[in-house]
C-alpha cells in the first residue's frame, strides 16, 4: 500500500514537471517592441500560473486518490483481518473437531482390550537380521545402556515403550522363511500372533484366504494409519490383496519411484581412451569378433565397422581407432568423443556400448596406467561384470537393449512375468526377444566381454570388491569396467566410478529413450496376524502394525531410535526432500560396525529397515551416498530416465504385482509342472558355452515348453485377472 | 479252553522270566529301539504324501488322496527328464564307487597287513582313517579350492593337472559335467577308503597263520598267499559288504553331491536324494519328493533282496 501512494505521488510531480517544462519549452518568436515583449512575458507568466494550478490540481487529485485507496485498503485490511479472524476461528474448531475425533479414536482404541505381550515369528534366514540383536560385541546407546546378544535390537526395545506392548521375539534365529512358514502351517500357526519374513507374501495371502492369518481389510478402523496409506496407494492396496479380496498382510514396499540398479563404470577409463592419445600404451591383446551389430539407428553400425576393419582378429588399436572414426562421422556435434557415453548428454545405444568394450578389453595397458598411474603387468581386465555368481540374473538387465525386450516385471530376479503392450502376462524366459538376447550375450561372453565367472556358482568372490575396490594393493592385476548395480554402494566401493545414463533403446514405440527396467517396488516380504490368537493379542498387534505407518513409526524404522537422529536436524536429499537426519553416533557406529555401511548397521545393529510391513524411504541411503553417487541420482533424475512404475498407462512400462495370489487348485496345477530353476540355469549354461548346454535358443525355448510353460503361464494369467477385478 | 489260557499264561511267564533274567541286556538294547522306532518306523507313515496333494496345515492324513497321480508327474510327466536323469546318475556313480571305490579298501587292508613293523603299520593306517573324521564340508572345500580355476586364482590342483597337459587352461573341472564323477569318486575313495579298510583287515588278521606256513611250505609265493589264503579267508565278509553295498546302491551320500555339485553339472551329478531335495523341500513339491523318495526305496529294497538271493545260492554266506 505505502508503495502504491509513493508510485502516484510520484506521479503526480512528474506530470507537474513535464507541464511546467513543456509551457517553458513553447517556442517563442523574437518581440520587435517593448510592448510586444511586455505581452509576451505576461502571456509565459500567465501560462506557467495556468500549468502550475493544473500541477496542483493534479497533486491534490492524486493525494485524494491516496487517500482514498487508503481508505479502500484498511477497510479491506479490516474484512481481511475479520475474514482471517473467521478463518481462525474455523480452523480452530476444525482443530478441535480433529483432536475430539482423535480422542474418541485413542479413546475407542484404548478401549478396545489388548495383550501385555506379543510373540513374533519372523524369519529371514539370517540371524543378523532378526528382531533380536545377535552381534557378538554388544552395542553402547548414547545414554550408556548397552544392548547384548539375545536382547530386543533398539528400535524395537523403542517400538516397544512407544506401543506399550511387550514383544517377544520367538524366531529361530536362522531359520529361512520358507521352512517357518511350512513348520508353523503344520501346527495351523498357533505358535507365535505374528508371522513373517521375506519371500512369504504368496504364503501369507494363501494361507490367510484360508482362514488361518486376520483380514486387515476388516479391521481397518483400528488401523487408521494403515488404512491412509492403503488409500493413498491403492496399488499397493492392489498388490497385496489374496484372490478371495482380503488384505491378510503388510507388505514391505521399497523406496517407490526410485531408480534401484543403474549403469556404474570407470569413466575415466572412457576419456583416457577416447579424448586423447596422451595415456595411450602399445597394446598387444586381441579378440576374435562374433557379435555383429543389432541397431541401425544412425545409417552405419560401430560394431559391424569394427568387424570389417578386424579381418577375423580386432586389436585394440583398430577397434580404438574404428570407435573413434565412427563417432567423428555420426556425432560430429560432439565436443569430445567421450560425450557419446558419459555425461547428461550421452547417447549410445547397445551397440556402441559393445563397441566400448572391445577397445576396454583390448586395452589393458592403457586402463590400468589410467587407474593406478603405471602400467600393470599382466592385468585382466573385465569390461562387464555383476557383483557376484549368485547377482548373475542382473547379467540380463542388458537385454532390453536390444529391442526393448522385458525381462524382469518387478524387482526380483525370480519375476519373470512381465505385460506386453496389449496388457497381458507374459513369461519373458522363453520369449523370442529375450532368447535372442541371450543369444547376443553368448557370443559377447565368447569374445570376453562378460567375466568369465560370473555364472560360475562355485565361486563365491565379490566381483566387484575385486574389480572396483582392490586398485591401490600391491600384486592386484584384476580391475573391472562396467556393471549394472545400486548407487550408492557401487560408487562408495571406488571414488572414480561413476553412474552413466542407460543405453538408449526402443520400448514399444519407434522412439529411442534412457531406459532402465529396475526400479524400486513393492516386495514379497511382510508380516501377518494369526487367527489363532486372541482377541486382545490380535488388537495388539494389529495397533502394532498400525504403528509402522505412523509418522513416528515410519521414522524410527527408516532411521532408528530418536537418538540416532540429530534432533530437528534435516537432510535435504537430491530429491529435494527433506529427510531425518542421522546423528553423529549413528554415523560412527555404523563405521565402526559396518565399514559406514548405513543400511546394514540399521538392519544388524539396531533393528530397522527390516521388511514387515511399512514404507521406505530413500533418505537413509541418500544421505549416507558418497563420492560420485549423490551426482549419479541427480544424473538420472535430470535426465528423467524411463522405468517401469505402478501407475504407468503403457502397460509395457507397468510394474507387475510382486507375486500373485494363488487358489488351492492353481498351486496344485504348479504342483505337475517342472518350469523352475532348471531352464533357467540351462540358459547360463548356453552363454557360458559349456559342453553340456543345449546348441542353439530354440532349443533354451524348447526346455520351457517341456515344462509346461504353457499351463505355467496360465495359471498367473488367470491369477493376475484376478487381481484386477 | 482252559488249557489253551493256561499254556498262554505260561508262554507269557516264561518270557517275563527271561526277560527278568537278562533285563541288563535289554535295558543296553531299548535306545536302539526307540532311536528305530522313532527315525525309521514312525517317518513312514510319512510316506503317505506320496499318494496325497500335500499341504503342510492339512497334514499327511488331511490332504487329500491323488493315488498315483505323484508318480505319475514324476515318471511320465514334467518332471520325468529330471527324474530319469537323476535315476540313471545314481546308478552309474554307485557303479563306479563300487568298480572303482570297492576295492581299494581291500587292496589297503592286505597292504596293512603286509607290514610287519607296528610303529610304521600304525602310523600308515592312522594317516588312511584320518580323512574319514573330517566332516564332508571340509572336504569338499579342500577339494573345490585345490580344484578352483578362475578368473581370481587357480587351485593347486587345476594348476598341476594344467601343467601336465592333463587339462586345458580354461577348464573349470568343478563347472564340467565330464569330471563330475571322477571327482566324486575319487574324493570318495580319500575320505573312506582307509576306514572301510579295518572291516577287511580285522577279516584278514582273523584267517589263521598256519594257512599262510602252510602255502609257504609248498612253495606259494606273495601274490599265491594273497589269491589262496587271503582272498578265501575274508569271503564271508567280502560277500557280506557286497550285499551291503548293493543295497545301498540307490543312495549315493548327498552330502558330498550336494557339497561338489552346481547347475553346471546336473547332467551327471543329480542324483536321486538331491533330486528329492531340490523338487521336494527346496521346489516347495514335498508330494512329488516323496514320490522320487519312495521309488528309490523300493528299488533299493529290490536290490538287496536280489543280492542276497544271488549272494545265497553262489555261496554259503547271506544275510538272511
Amino acid at each position: 500500500m505505502k508503495k502504491l501512494s509513493k508510485y502516484l505521488m510520484w506521479s503526480a510531480l512528474l506530470t507537474m514537471t513535464m507541464l511546467i517544462a513543456s509551457a517553458c519549452s513553447t517556442p517563442v518568436t523574437v518581440p520587435e517592441t517593448v510592448e510586444e515583449a511586455e505581452e509576451a512575458v505576461a502571456e509565459v507568466v500567465e501560462e506557467a500560473e495556468e500549468a502550475v494550478e493544473e500541477a496542483e490540481e493534479a497533486v491534490e487529485e492524486a493525494v485524494e486518490e491516496v487517500m482514498e485507496e487508503e481508505a479502500t485498503d484498511e477497510a479491506m485490511e479490516e474484512e481481511a483481518m475479520e475474514e482471517e479472524v473467521a478463518d481462525e476461528a474455523m480452523e480452530e474448531e476444525a482443530a478441535d473437531e480433529a483432536m475430539e475425533e482423535e480422542a474418541m479414536e485413542e479413546e475407542a482404541m484404548e478401549a478396545l482390550p489388548m495383550a501385555e505381550e506379543l510373540n513374533i515369528n519372523f524369519a529371514l534366514g539370517n540371524n543378523q537380521r532378526t528382531l533380536t540383536y545377535n552381534q557378538p560385541t554388544p552395542l553402547e546407546q548414547p545414554d550408556g545402556t548397552v544392548i547384548s546378544q539375545g536382547q530386543l535390537k533398539p528400535t524395537w526395545q523403542h517400538i516397544q515403550s512407544q506401543v506399550g506392548i511387550g514383544i517377544n521375539d520367538v524366531t529361530i534365529q536362522d531359520q529361512s522363511s520358507g521352512e517357518m512358514i511350512e513348520v508353523s502351517a503344520a501346527t495351523g500357526f498357533d505358535s507365535a500372533n505374528i508371522f513373517g519374513g521375506n519371500g512369504v507374501a504368496d504364503d501369507l495371502m494363501a494361507y490367510g484366504a484360508q482362514g488361518y492369518f486376520v483380514n486387515l481389510n476388516d479391521n481397518l478402523d483400528k488401523m487408521p494409519n494403515f488404512a491412509a496409506y492403503l488409500e493413498a496407494n491403492p496399488n499397493i492396496a492392489k498388490a497385496i490383496t489374496a484372490y478371495d479380496g482380503g488384505i491378510y498382510h503388510a507388505a514391505y514396499a521399497a523406496e517407490i519411484g526410485n531408480y534401484a540398479r543403474v549403469f556404474n563404470a570407470r569413466t575415466e577409463w572412457i576419456t583416457g581412451l577416447l579424448d586423447s592419445d596422451e595415456m595411450l600404451e602399445a597394446e598387444t591383446n586381441t579378440l576374435a569378433p562374433l557379435y555383429e551389430g543389432y541397431w541401425d539407428r544412425t545409417g552405419s553400425n560401430v560394431v559391424d565397422m569394427q568387424n570389417a576393419a578386424a579381418d577375423g582378429e580386432l586389436t585394440g588399436e583398430v577397434a580404438r581407432a574404428t570407435l573413434l572414426e565412427y563417432i567423428a562421422t555420426t556425432y560430429p556435434e560432439l565436443e569430445n568423443p567421450s560425450d557419446l557415453y558419459v555425461g547428461a548428454g550421452a547417447q549410445y545405444d547397445i551397440d556402441e556400448l559393445v563397441a566400448l568394450w572391445r577397445v576396454v578389453e583390448l586395452s589393458p595397458n592403457t586402463v590400468t596406467k589410467i587407474t593406478t598411474g603405471e602400467v600393470v603387468a599382466d592385468a585382466q581386465v573385465v569390461p562387464f561384470f555383476t557383483r557376484r555368481s549368485r547377482d548373475r540374473f542382473d547379467a540380463f538387465r542388458l537385454i532390453p537393449y536390444w529391442g526393448g525386450q522385458r525381462v524382469f516385471g518387478s524387482d526380483a530376479t525370480g519375476a519373470r512375468f512381465y505385460l506386453d503392450a496389449d496388457g497381458e502376462l507374459q513369461f519373458s524366459f522363453n520369449d523370442p526377444g529375450f532368447l535372442e538376447g541371450v543369444g547376443y550375450m553368448q557370443q559377447l561372453y565368447a569374445e570376453g566381454l562378460i567375466h568369465a565367472d560370473f555364472f560360475d556358482t562355485s565361486n563365491s568372490d565379490n566381483f566387484r570388491s575385486v574389480l572396483y575396490a582392490a586398485d591401490g594393493e600391491e600384486g592386484h592385476n584384476q580391475f573391472g569396467f562396467m556393471t549394472i548395480d545400486w548407487i550408492a554402494s557401487t560408487t562408495a566401493s571406488n571414488e572414480t566410478v561413476e553412474s552413466i545414463l542407460p543405453p538408449l533403446t526402443q520400448v514399444g514405440s519407434e522412439e529411442f529413450i534412457h531406459y532402465v527396467e529396475n526400479t524400486r517396488v513393492i516386495k514379497p516380504d511382510g508380516w501377518a496376524i494369526s487367527t489363532s490368537s486372541t482377541e486382545e493379542e490380535i488388537n495388539s498387534a494389529l495397533a502394532l502394525f498400525d504403528y509402522f505407518y505412523s509418522p513416528d513409526g515410519v521414522i524410527v524404522q527408516n532411521y532408528g531410535p530418536p537418538y540416532a537422529q540429530t534432533e530437528g536436524g534435516v537432510y535435504v536429499g537430491g530429491d529435494g526432500i527433506e529427510y531425518p537426519e542421522f546423528s553423529q553416533w549413528t554415523l560412527d557406529n555404523s563405521c565402526e560396525f559396518k565399514d559406514c555401511n548405513m543400511s546394514s548397521f540399521l538392519r544388524d545393529y539396531m533393528g530397522s529397515l527390516i521388511p514387515l510391513g511399512y514404507q521406505k524411504e530413500i533418505g537413509f541411503e541418500m544421505q549416507t551416498t558418497i563420492n560420485n553417487g549423490p551426482a549419479a541420482w541427480e544424473l538420472y533424475f535430470n535426465a528423467g530416465v524411463a522405468t517401469p512404475s505402478y501407475e504407468s498407462v503403457d502397460p509395457l512400462f507397468r510394474l507387475v504385482p510382486p507375486v500373485f495370489s494363488l487358489t488351492e487348485q492353481d498351486t496344485a496345477k504348479l504342483g505337475t509342472l517342472a518350469v523352475g530353476e532348471e531352464q533357467a540355469e540351462q540358459i547360463f549354461l548356453f552363454i557360458a558355452g559349456a559342453d553340456t548346454a543345449v546348441e542353439s535358443t530354440e532349443a533354451l525355448g524348447q526346455l520351457y515348453a517341456d515344462a509346461g510353460i504353457e499351463d505355467y503361464v496360465e495359471v498367473y494369467r488367470n491369477a493376475y485377472a484376478r487381481s484386477q477385478e | 479252553m482252559n488249557d489253551e489260557n493256561a499254556q498262554e499264561q505260561n508262554q507269557l511267564l516264561r518270557v517275563l522270566r527271561i526277560i527278568n533274567e537278562d533285563y541288563r541286556l535289554y535295558l543296553l538294547l531299548l535306545p536302539i529301539i526307540i532311536w528305530y522306532a522313532l527315525w525309521f518306523y514312525k517317518p513312514l507313515a510319512g510316506l503317505l504324501i506320496a499318494f496325497k496333494n500335500y499341504q503342510p496345515n492339512l497334514g499327511a492324513m488331511g490332504s487329500d488322496f491323488v493315488g498315483f497321480a505323484n508318480f505319475e508327474t514324476l515318471i511320465t510327466g514334467a518332471f520325468a527328464p529330471q527324474f530319469w536323469r537323476a535315476f540313471r546318475n545314481t546308478f552309474v556313480i554307485s557303479l563306479y564307487g563300487f568298480i572303482f571305490g570297492f576295492p581299494i579298501p581291500i587292496i589297503l587292508a592286505i597292504f596293512f597287513s603286509e607290514i610287519y613293523n607296528n610303529i610304521v603299520r600304525g602310523i600308515s593306517q592312522t594317516l588312511s582313517y584320518l580323512p574319514h573324521f573330517l566332516s564332508e564340508v571340509t572336504i569338499t572345500g579342500l577339494v573345490l579350492t585345490m580344484l578352483r580355476n578362475s578368473e581370481t586364482n587357480t587351485g593347486i590342483l587345476s594348476g598341476l593337472l594344467i601343467n601336465l597337459g592333463l587339462i586345458e587352461e580354461t577348464t573349470k573341472v568343478v563347472q564340467n559335467a565330464d569330471y563330475f564323477r571322477p571327482m566324486f569318486i575319487i574324493t570318495g575313495i580319500w575320505k573312506e577308503a582307509g576306514y572301510s579298510s579295518i572291516v577287511f583287515f580285522a577279516a584278514i588278521m582273523a584267517i589263521s597263520p598256519v594257512l599262510y606256513e602252510a602255502i609257504k611250505v609248498d612253495g606259494g609265493n606273495k601274490l599265491q598267499e594273497i589269491r589262496y589264503v587271503t582272498f578265501p579267508g575274508m569271503a564271508p565278509t567280502l560277500i557280506i559288504m557286497i550285499v551291503l553295498r548293493i543295497g545301498r546302491m540307490l543312495s549315493v551320500g548327498f552330502e558330498r553331491v550336494i557339497l561338489l555339485y552346481n547347475a553346471n553339472t546336473y547332467e551327471t551329478a543329480d542324483t536321486l536324494s538331491t533330486f528329492v531335495l531340490r523338487i521336494g523341500l527346496e521346489g516347495g513339491n514335498p508330494a512329488v519328493g516323496a514320490a522320487a523318495g519312495m521309488f528309490d526305496s523300493i528299488i533299493g529294497f529290490g536290490l538287496v533282496v536280489g543280492a542276497n538271493f544271488i549272494s545265497r545260492q553262489i555261496s554259503d554266506s547271506s544275510l538272511w
